[in-house]
């Protein structure tokens, strides 16, 4: 894997190399929202059954956490993926999450007995809904696995799909920001941490104004949100949503992508059970309707939510600027404009 | 169960989504399209407890609605009654009866104004003497949320929808299909057809030439606001263009499909920038006899050189009387667009 091999070289934790105690430092880029989320009737051979899942929106160009992990080849004991018995010293030490993720990801490797320090850095709000906590569980699982590389001197191959049964073990639902989203797109099932489909490409490359529509409401404890439940109707319209992703993806449409954007935020809005709606969200839809924006984007268990744009607009500029002030106007914090999937 | 329930639906309906010419043209080509709403209801009844085991199922139709139900009753092995009337001919309620389903006719010709109600009255009178479950083709929400599949298949196939041609009669297809396309594209126009003596779009019940869309009644499953434009069509016309579209497809399906492509060509040479989706509901089986018989054709007066082959555009639906008839029903409701006169219901 390119994150085994590669040198961290930004600086942010520094990267000291002692000979006694094998250390690595690893990154997680965070998300801004989903794409997508919500229920969904799967084949599943001859059957059909609902699965929750979700398409993220990554920021892969951003900073979400950094973990630097170090191994305590001197502290050999019985532990276990229990909080306060994990054999890992974690900082800050409210980032049970990223202690959990630790342990599991050494049991994973085969050192049970092995204890080691962990710091995680998170360079995202909490409870906004850009994966501060995916992130630095991802980043912890990662450092982990360069800590075994240098314990062992050898490579360590750390598949997608086992940081993410890692991290969905550690947090019980976890983001897909352990998939590379370049090369293609996954439905991602969080509370199983599986891949339900892999559609045939990347997302189109969007611009996206980011702004957080929680800072006068506070953030939110995605811990203890209710999982929204949908309808029958609702469940049916997901179907549809995959085969409007799957020719956004085919055709490289942002305004396809902004549909199944837009589409997804108002589920999330009008769920019968447990809905988290956003506040001003009709304003918002008038925003992107007069600025020419593709879609909604928003954070199904958070406050963030963006205005996706066509990065091609010839007007793009004055488009921004538009819909910069226009959701300034609605009081909304603007965080940052992003390009994603790259 | 499962298993085997959901290939027999395949094969009855493969949910094939084919491309016409112009090349902005498609169809849904459903063949038995009412198989879709038949195991929804079904399916959903067994599930919420409606229906178990020993339930008898009853329904009123004309002809596919009964096929359906008798393919997905059959395969749930429950008992089926259909209350119809001569639409079902002889070759059709065999094929029903072979698959242990019970018809009954009653005793009107098929283009008799009120014929639901008298199908309706004789499913009443059997189901008080029995306690039989009605499965309500007309009023089942169940109805649109077996369009849903279809819906994600067109979408997948053919992209976005810019405008969707469907036949109407219960209003299931046509405001299903509506309702999930537009959960995507809201901006998508909705294209209904219905026939001169059908009460859906405003016109006072009478004979109806044409089966297989239109009806005598109003059912709960039509929403008159998903609308934006409605056609009528003659009996001849419909006939015509299945010719037509055998002729020019080699697709050989019902008159209701004949009227789907007719109507949706029509939008796809006229908007050449708009994606038209077509609905074809049927299969050719019950028309090689008739339509698709030259004699029987000429014995009944339909030649080509009588039907209409542009649409009039008319500023009421009462001023809609005969050949092929377009009216801009503009996304309104029943009385918004007749005013406060009595319903023909």
């Amino acid at each position: 894997m390119e994150m085994l091999t590669r040198t961290p070289g930004d600086g942010k934790i520094a990267s000291s190399h002692s000979l006694a105690k094998p250390c690595g430092v690893a990154t997680c880029h965070p998300h801004f929202g989903e794409l997508l989320q919500g229920a969904f009737a799967l084949e599943k051979g001859a059957d059909r059954r609902t699965v929750r899942a979700l398409v993220s929106v990554h920021m892969p160009h951003a900073d979400g956490s950094e973990a630097r992990a170090t191994l305590e080849p001197s502290r050999i004991g019985k532990f276990v993926p229990q909080v306060g018995r994990t054999g890992i010293q974690v900082t800050p030490s409210h980032f049970y999450k990223c202690e959990l993720a630790a342990r599991l990801a050494l049991d994973a490797f085969g050192l049970r007995n092995m204890a080691a320090t962990l710091e995680v850095r998170t360079f995202v709000p909490e409870g906004a809904g850009m994966g501060s906590s995916t992130s630095g569980v991802v980043a912890s699982i990662r450092a982990i696995a360069k800590c075994v590389a240098a314990y062992r001197g050898s490579r360590v191959l750390l598949a997608p799909h086992l940081q993410a049964e890692l991290a969905v073990a550690a947090e019980h639902a976890c983001d897909s920001l352990m998939f590379d989203c370049t090369s293609s797109t996954i439905l991602f099932a969080q509370r199983m941490g599986k891949v339900v489909q892999l559609f045939n490409g990347p997302l189109p490359q969007m611009y996206i104004l980011g702004f957080d529509t929680g800072a006068a409401n506070g953030s939110i404890g995605t811990d203890c949100l209710p999982r929204a439940r949908y309808s029958r109707d609702q469940i049916a319209a997901f179907g549809c949503a995959l085969a409007v992703l799957e020719r956004a993806i085919a055709e490289q449409s942002v305004a396809l992508a902004g549909r199944v954007a837009t589409f997804s935020a108002i589920q999330s809005e009008t769920a019968p059970q447990n809905p988290l709606k956003k506040p001003k969200f009709d304003e918002l839809l008038r925003i992107k309707e007069d600025t020419g924006s593709a879609g909604i984007v928003v954070a199904h268990s958070g406050t963030v939510a963006g205005l996706i744009f066509d990065p091609h607009l010839a007007d793009l500029r004055n488009r921004l600027d538009e819909a910069k002030s226009a959701v300034g106007c609605l009081g909304f914090d603007i965080l940052r404009s992003f390009s994603t999937p790259y | 169960m499962a298993h085997t329930l959901s290939d027999t639906i395949d094969a009855h309906a493969p949910l094939k989504i084919v491309s016409l010419r112009p090349e902005n043209l498609a169809a849904i080509d459903f063949r038995v399209m009412k198989v879709f709403p038949a195991f929804n209801i079904i399916e959903s009844g067994l599930r919420d407890g409606t229906i178990s085991s020993n339930t008898t199922i009853v329904e009123t139709s004309s002809g596919t609605m009964a096929l359906a139900l008798a393919i997905v009753c059959m395969q749930f092995s429950l008992r089926l009654h259909i209350f119809g009337d001569r639409a079902i001919e002889p070759p059709l309620k065999r094929t029903i009866e072979d698959l242990g389903a019970e018809v009954h006719l009653v005793e009107a010709t098929a283009s008799d104004a009120n014929v639901q109600q008298l199908r309706k009255k004789a499913l009443l009178d059997f189901m008080d003497r029995t306690g039989a479950t009605w499965s309500r083709q007309y009023d089942n929400l169940g109805n649109h949320l077996s369009y849903a599949r279809p819906a994600e298949q067109a979408i997948r196939h053919f992209g976005k929808i810019d405008i969707l041609v469907a036949t109407v009669g219960s209003g299931g297809s046509s405001c299903g299909l509506a309702r999930y396309c537009r959960a995507f594209f809201p901006e998508m126009k909705l294209i209904g057809i219905d026939t001169f003596g059908s009460v859906l779009f405003g016109q006072p019940p009478s004979r109806r030439e044409l089966r297989g869309l239109g009806n005598s009644i109003l059912p709960g499953n039509l929403f008159h606001e998903a609308f934006d434009e409605i056609h009528w069509l003659g009996a001849n016309e419909a006939y015509q263009a299945a010719h037509r579209l055998h002729r020019e497809t080699s697709l050989r399906r019902g008159p209701t499909s004949g009227a789907a492509y007719l109507v949706a060509k029509w939008y796809a040479e006229r908007f050449t920038k708009s994606k038209v989706l077509a609905v074809f509901p049927d299969d050719s089986n019950r028309y090689e006899h008739n339509v698709y018989d030259p004699t029987w054709m000429s014995a009944n007066g339909y030649q080509a050189v009588l039907a209409a082959t542009e649409p009039v555009l008319v500023h009421h639906p009462l001023h809609a009387d005969s050949g092929w008839c377009r009216f801009n029903w503009s996304r309104r409701s029943l009385t918004e667009v007749m005013g406060d006169q009595p319903s023909s219901n």
